[in-house]
């Protein structure tokens, strides 16, 4: 497949400003940045003072980097072609192995370790699960994260416990510590970083692309899908087992339920950041717009005194409209370059081929 | 198609192929043998010995409780611990069932089906939606199977007696809509409060049972209230909360019908500069005890619900023994846990009873 060979053999032809446009308008995060600026234009109208307020700031980088830090490793995912319904579950039982580490006497950053741990080892079952079993990650990991749960509360009854973790440490991990902003924009942002460089500058996220593009094509020319599926899942619980970290921190108690419809966010900030569902096409960037633009419309709308019973149907409205002005947009970037409209994903890997070293 | 024969001599082998669908189906089979073929076997005995009076032996008695959720939540382990403590104290025979789909009425009303299925004496059903379970517990009624609901169907709210043209032999739990009422008279009493905001839980009905009755009795008291949607999520509900308490300088009451957010309000109230808010919340877990004990809640509405458990089995099992059924509901809720009493409750709590 010309994406995964490209990398390696093609010379990017030096660029010209309309060829630097032209790349500009294929980036899957241009609609994502357009919907941020309309969002939040829409509510700094609506209500400036209250809008434009540290406050507000602060609730929105919480809420965006709190799925961000999933969506963001779940983007990696899904531009594979795969998607990991067991993250909320797994939000839930990582704040467990935290809590059992702490009470069996251990330091608190190896509870955090085992925290963290707990959800690359889920993800490792869940993705030579996929793999071996042939069957869609939708189906394996619907299995998972029903028996994740069924455990959970066999395991703690139900019952939302005090984590008593150091407060130094959790202060360190969720604090608001930049200048009242919560310590998980940090992570958010150092993820990505580290997820964008990973997609644009490695020829891992190459083949990331081509998976979800077609996979027995990057089969056959030397992508090590299975091994690359199985990576995948694990960064996937390693994003939810860090969120179910953050939050046990934040909260200083961890809960059976907690990430209970989790991954209904998280599609949707992906979508809203331009991913496709069929894999392919995407990117961390987009990812991120999506959670900023979606903390936006949450805070907005409670900021402009949205009726309570109309909330979360005014946020799944905003939603809709975000990703269907996304889906317009994109449509008709290939008109205002004079090409058939078609094609405008499936050049979205080229793009990032282009840009490899 | 081929035949799979049984046995192993000169049988042809399984293949591969059917291991999946023989294995599934014996677990099946023993699924339905657990839940329906042992208590019709209990079933069938039950009519043979009576004791000399006539009465039924406590032994030949079998009640199946049919709840929302599983028994594993923090909720229903204690309800379950209750039914199952009464079944031990009265010697009967006892089951619980739950379906897979916790929140599904439909699910709810297959798994009353099951439990008629199995011919037991009495059922406990859980009044998720009492109204789109009626035509079931007809059934059950018109199979000669008493039926209790938990919670009650009719509040004391609006009848103060049982009502008897119900087709239950009881009622018992917590009234709903009372703790709604004593949410909103509590909070104007005792905290002064004039605007209320009570924090809901899109699609659940316990919680918006709660909410429109608050609402009502503040709204009839002259004080302000409002509801505000909020997600499971406690990072998004707090952040919510956070903004809703900057947006509405006016209310100086949140209560929250769910247990989990009131956590996430405690951190609003930081994060909004509003300290002074007061917190009322319904249903308890450790984080609620140590608010109330800190101060940061103002208190708890509790239901009880250990009671909840035991209580349905103990009304089923007299009334298949003696005949007796109470006039009015039985209710297990609401009640206030606050500074005064949250010590002696504290233990309780996490010995999974209250």
């Amino acid at each position: 497949m010309a994406t995964v060979a490209s990398a390696e053999v093609v010379e990017a032809p030096p660029r010209t400003t309309s060829m630097s446009i032209r790349a500009a308008l294929l980036r899957p995060e241009l609609a994502a940045v357009c919907g941020l600026l309309l969002t939040f234009a829409i509510f700094a109208t609506l209500k400036p003072t209250l809008f434009l307020a540290l406050p507000t700031a602060i609730t929105v980088a919480s809420t965006a980097s709190e799925l961000g830090i999933v969506a963001v490793c779940v983007t990696l995912l899904m531009i594979s072609g795969n998607f990991d319904l067991s993250i909320g579950a797994i939000v839930g039982f990582s704040g467990y192995g935290a809590l059992y580490t702490l009470r069996a006497g251990y330091p608190p950053v190896v509870a955090i370790l085992v925290a963290l741990g707990c959800g690359v080892l889920i993800g490792l079952i869940n993705g030579f699960l996929v793999v071996t079993t042939r069957l869609h990650s939708f189906i394996v990991t619907m299995g998972t994260m029903l028996m994740i749960r069924s455990l959970l509360n066999v395991l703690v009854q139900g019952v939302p416990t005090k984590l008593n973790l150091d407060p130094r440490l959790a202060n360190f991990i969720a604090g608001p510590n930049l200048g009242g902003l919560r310590m998980s924009l940090l992570w958010f942002g150092v993820l990505v970083v580290v997820t964008s460089v990973y997609l644009l500058r490695t020829p891992q996220g190459n083949w990331n692309y081509a998976m979800g593009q077609n996979r027995t094509a990057a089969q056959n020319l030397g992508v090590p899908v299975r091994a690359m599926t199985i990576f995948l899942f694990c960064v996937s619980g390693f994003g939810a087992a860090l969120l179910g970290t953050l939050q046990a921190a934040r909260f200083d108690s961890v809960d059976g339920s907690r990430g209970l419809g989790l991954e209904l966010y998280v599609i949707s900030v992906i979508v809203v950041g331009g991913a496709s569902l069929f894999g392919g096409y995407g990117s961390t960037i987009g990812t991120m717009l999506g959670a900023f633009i979606f903390a936006m419309i949450q805070s907005g709308l409670v900021l402009s005194g949205a009726p309570g019973f109309y909330f979360d149907g005014l946020v799944g409205l905003s939603l809709f409209i975000a990703v269907f002005l996304n889906e317009w947009f994109l449509r008709n970037v290939d008109r205002f370059r004079g090409t058939p409209s078609t094609n405008t994903r499936a050049s979205a890997p080229q793009q990032s081929s282009e840009a490899a070293p | 198609m081929k035949t799979v024969h049984s046995g192993f001599g000169g049988a042809p082998k399984l293949r591969r192929a059917y291991y999946g669908p023989v294995a599934l189906a014996a677990v099946s089979l023993a699924a339905l043998a657990s839940t329906v073929i042992a208590p019709a076997v209990g079933a069938q005995q039950s009519g043979a010995s009576t004791m000399s009076g006539g009465l039924k032996e406590a032994s030949d008695v079998k009640i199946i409780y049919v709840g929302c959720s599983a028994p594993t939540t923090f909720f229903w382990a204690r309800v379950t611990r209750g039914a199952q403590e009464a079944a031990n104290n009265l010697g009967i025979q006892y089951q619980y069932l739950y379906p897979q789909t916790s929140g599904d009425v439909t699910a709810l009303n297959q798994t009353v089906e099951q439990a008629i299925a199995a011919q037991p004496d009495g059922i406990a059903v859980c009044g998720l939606d009492p109204n789109a379970s009626h035509s079931v517990i007809q059934r059950a009624v018109d199979s000669g199977i008493a039926v209790v609901l938990t919670p009650p169907e009719n509040s004391i709210t609006t009848s103060p007696l049982r009502d008897q043209s119900l087709p239950y032999i009881g009622q018992a739990g917590a009234d709903e809509p009372s703790g709604g009422v004593l949410a909103a008279n509590s909070a104007i009493s005792r905290l002064g409060s004039k605007s209320i905001v009570c924090t809901q839980s899109q699609a659940d009905t316990t919680q918006g049972v709660r909410c429109k009755n608050l609402l009502d009795t503040a709204h009839a008291q002259g004080a302000e209230a409002q509801v505000q949607i909020v997600p499971n999520d406690i990072g998004q509900s707090a952040d919510i909360m956070t903004n809703f308490l900057r947006a509405h300088p006016e209310v100086d009451t949140v209560v929250t019908t769910n247990a989990d957010v009131a956590q996430g309000v405690v951190q609003a109230k930081d994060q909004s500069s509003r300290p002074e808010v007061h917190l009322v919340t319904f249903d308890l877990n450790d984080n609620v005890l140590a608010g109330v004990k800190n101060g940061t809640i103002d208190y708890a509405i509790d239901q009880q619900q250990y009671w909840r458990g035991y209580i349905p089995v103990l009304l089923l099992t007299h009334y298949v023994r003696y005949k007796l059924a109470m006039a009015n509901n039985f209710l297990t809720g609401p009640n206030i846990i606050d500074k005064s009493n949250v010590d002696a409750v504290t233990n309780l709590v996490a010995q999974a009873i209250r």
